[in-house]
C-alpha cells in the first residue's frame, strides 16, 4: 500500500469539525440567532446571516438518500482503495452531507447513524453508520 | 400571462448573435487558456471582417486562466474595450455571457461584445480544477473519494432512477443519438459510432454512472459575438435573434437532492416573454454532462412532466434527423468537456443550425432553438441554470 494520505486540505472555518472529532465528538454549526444547522461550514448563517455560529454536539440521526460505489478517483490514496463508497445523507437536523459509508450500510433509502472520525490525514470526515451499531455513537 | 410582463421585462427585439466560432477541440494540449482564447478572438475578428479595435466588450468565462481574470485578457490580446465582464457561472457562461452582452448592446454601452469561453487540458489540470473548485466542494465533498462531480452527478443519476424509474437503456439512448450527431464533425473527440450494447458494457466510473455517461475534460474555445442586428445586417453577417432568456442561481435550496433546477422556476417567463410552447422548438441543445441532466432539462423546461423524461426519451429519437433532436453537434458527451467552453458549445451550436451553417448535421427547416445552460457543481448540486430561446433572423 502506498503512502498517500486522504485529501488534506480544509478551510479554515471548517476546522471545527476536526476539531471536535479530535475530542470524540460530531460537531456541526448552529446559529445562536435562529438555531439553523449548517453544512458546509460557513461564515454566516444561509437563514438570517448572523454571523454568531457555533459549533455544536449533532446526533447524527439521518436518512441514505443516494449512494454511489467509486471506481475511479483523482487522489491516489483512494484509488489505491477501490472500489469506494461514498453516500448522501439527510441528517434530521437538517442538513445534507456527504460521507464515507460503513461496510454494513445498506442501500437508499435507509436510516444511518453519522459520526465524524479523524482520518490518515489527521482531519475530521463523516462516516455512515448503520443504526444497529448506534453504540459506536459518541455521545 | 407570463410574470415576464408583470416584470415588465425588456425583449433582445435589436440584437443580434453571429458569428458562432469553435477553436477545436485537443485531449491534451500545452498551451495555456490564454491561447485558446486568443485563437477564439481572433476567429471571430477574422470571420466577422472587422479589425480587432472595434470589439468594444469583452466577456470571458475559463476555469484554467488563473492567476488571470478577463481584464488580463485585454493587455494579453492589445484591446482597449469600454465594457468587460469576466463570468464564472461554469455550464450556465454561455447564456449568462449572452445575457450581459445583448443588455450591454441594447444600452449603447459597447456596440460589438465578443463573448469568450475556453480552457485549456494539461495532464492534471482537471484534478487541479475540481480538487479546489469551491470552498465547499474543498471541505465537504472532495475528501470523499476525492471524485469530483462524478459523485455528485452518481448521487443524483442514482436517485433518479430509484424514484422515476429511468433505466440505464433510456440515458443510454440519449448518448447514442448524440454519438451519432457528433460523427459529422471533425472537431468531436469521439469519432466512432457508439452502440447500445458498447455503452451497456462500458467500465463503471461511479455507480450508476459508467464511461459514456462522464464526458472528456480537454482544450478548447468557443466564441460569438453580440451586436445590434443593424451593425449585423451593415456587416452583411447572418445571426440568430434572442426570443427570451433566464437565469436564476441556487433555485429550490431546501430540496434535499437536485431533481430539478432553476429552469423550473422561470420556464413560464422564457416561453412567455418569447410568445412561443415548447411545441414550437425545433431542437433543444441541452447542458449534457451527464446525460440525467438532459432529462432534467427536457421536464422543467416543458417537454413532459417530472418524472417523465424516461417514458419520453423512450418515445422519441434524438439525431438530428429524429422527432426531438438535442445537442446536434454531438455535446459534450461526443464533443469534449473543453471546460467552460461547455458551457458556449450548446449556444454556438444553434446559432450555427439557425443561420444555416452547421458544423455538423442540419435540422431541417430550423426556425426555433432551446439553449440550456448549468454550472457550478458548488457541494451537492448545481447552482447556476439558464435558458435562451433562439430564433433565424428571419422567423
Amino acid at each position: 500500500m502506498s503512502a498517500s494520505l486522504p485529501p488534506c486540505h480544509r478551510s479554515h472555518v471548517a476546522l471545527g469539525l476536526t476539531s471536535a472529532a479530535a475530542r470524540g465528538r460530531f460537531e456541526l454549526q448552529v446559529c445562536r440567532d435562529c438555531a439553523r444547522v449548517q453544512y458546509p461550514p460557513r461564515e454566516a448563517c444561509s437563514a438570517c446571516l448572523s454571523v454568531r455560529l457555533e459549533w455544536k454536539i449533532e446526533a447524527g440521526h439521518g436518512e441514505l438518500i443516494s449512494e454511489t460505489t467509486l471506481a475511479h478517483s483523482y487522489e491516489p490514496y483512494f484509488n489505491d482503495r477501490l472500489p469506494w463508497r461514498v453516500g448522501l445523507v439527510r441528517l434530521d437536523s437538517g442538513p445534507i452531507v456527504m460521507t464515507h459509508m460503513d461496510s454494513a450500510c445498506t442501500g437508499p433509502p435507509s436510516r444511518v447513524l453519522v459520526g465524524a472520525r479523524l482520518d490518515e490525514a489527521g482531519l475530521g470526515v463523516l462516516i455512515a453508520f448503520p443504526l444497529e451499531v448506534s453504540g459506536d455513537h459518541d455521545e | 400571462m407570463p410574470s415576464s410582463k408583470a416584470r415588465n421585462r425588456h425583449g433582445y427585439e435589436d440584437v443580434a448573435v453571429t458569428v458562432p466560432f469553435t477553436v477545436p477541440y485537443e485531449r491534451h494540449s500545452p498551451h495555456s487558456a490564454h491561447w485558446f482564447l486568443a485563437r477564439a478572438l481572433a476567429g471571430l475578428i477574422g470571420d466577422a471582417g472587422i479589425r480587432k479595435d472595434e470589439i468594444d466588450g469583452l466577456c470571458a468565462s475559463s476555469f484554467t486562466l488563473a492567476p488571470d481574470t478577463a481584464v488580463a485578457l485585454t493587455q494579453h490580446f492589445g484591446i482597449s474595450p469600454r465594457w468587460l465582464d469576466h463570468v464564472a457561472v461554469g455550464g450556465a457562461c454561455g447564456i449568462v455571457s449572452l445575457r450581459r452582452a445583448a443588455r450591454a448592446v441594447q444600452s449603447g454601452d459597447a456596440s460589438i461584445v465578443a463573448c469568450l469561453a475556453g480552457d485549456t487540458n494539461h495532464a492534471d489540470s482537471f484534478a487541479r480544477t475540481i480538487a479546489d473548485f469551491s470552498q465547499f466542494t474543498r471541505d465537504a465533498a472532495y475528501p470523499y473519494g476525492a471524485a469530483g462531480p462524478n459523485a455528485t452527478f452518481a448521487f443524483l443519476t442514482s436517485y433518479y432512477m430509484r424514484a422515476y424509474g429511468a433505466r440505464r437503456e433510456d440515458f443510454g439512448k440519449l448518448c447514442v443519438a448524440q454519438r451519432a450527431n457528433a460523427l459529422a464533425v471533425p472537431h468531436a473527440l469521439f469519432k466512432r459510432p457508439l452502440t447500445l450494447q458498447e455503452y451497456m458494457e462500458a467500465r463503471p466510473i461511479a455507480t450508476p454512472l459508467h464511461l459514456f455517461d462522464c464526458v472528456m475534460p480537454c482544450a478548447g474555445a468557443e466564441g460569438f459575438l453580440v451586436m445590434t442586428r443593424q451593425r449585423a445586417e451593415e456587416l452583411g453577417l447572418r445571426y440568430a435573434r434572442i426570443l427570451s432568456t433566464i437565469e436564476r442561481h441556487n433555485a429550490y435550496p431546501d430540496d434535499p437532492i437536485q431533481m430539478r433546477g432553476g429552469w423550473a422556476m422561470d420556464r413560464d417567463e422564457l416561453y412567455g416573454l418569447a410568445g412561443v410552447t415548447p411545441a414550437d422548438v425545433d431542437f433543444f441543445e441541452t447542458y449534457d454532462d451527464y446525460p440525467v441532466m438532459t432529462c432534467l432539462q427536457i421536464e422543467d423546461l416543458g417537454f413532459c412532466g417530472k418524472g417523465e423524461a424516461p417514458e419520453f426519451v423512450r418515445h422519441h429519437s434524438f439525431t438530428c434527423e429524429g422527432d426531438f433532436p438535442i445537442n446536434t453537434s454531438g455535446g459534450q458527451l461526443s464533443l469534449g468537456q473543453a471546460g467552460a467552453a461547455g458551457g458556449f458549445l450548446g449556444l454556438v451550436e444553434a446559432v450555427r443550425q439557425l443561420t444555416d451553417e452547421p458544423l455538423g448535421n442540419a435540422i431541417a427547416d430550423a426556425k426555433i432553438g432551446l439553449v440550456a445552460g448549468f454550472g457550478m457543481i458548488n457541494f451537492d448540486r448545481g447552482l447556476s441554470t439558464g435558458a435562451a430561446l433562439l430564433a433565424r433572423s428571419g422567423a
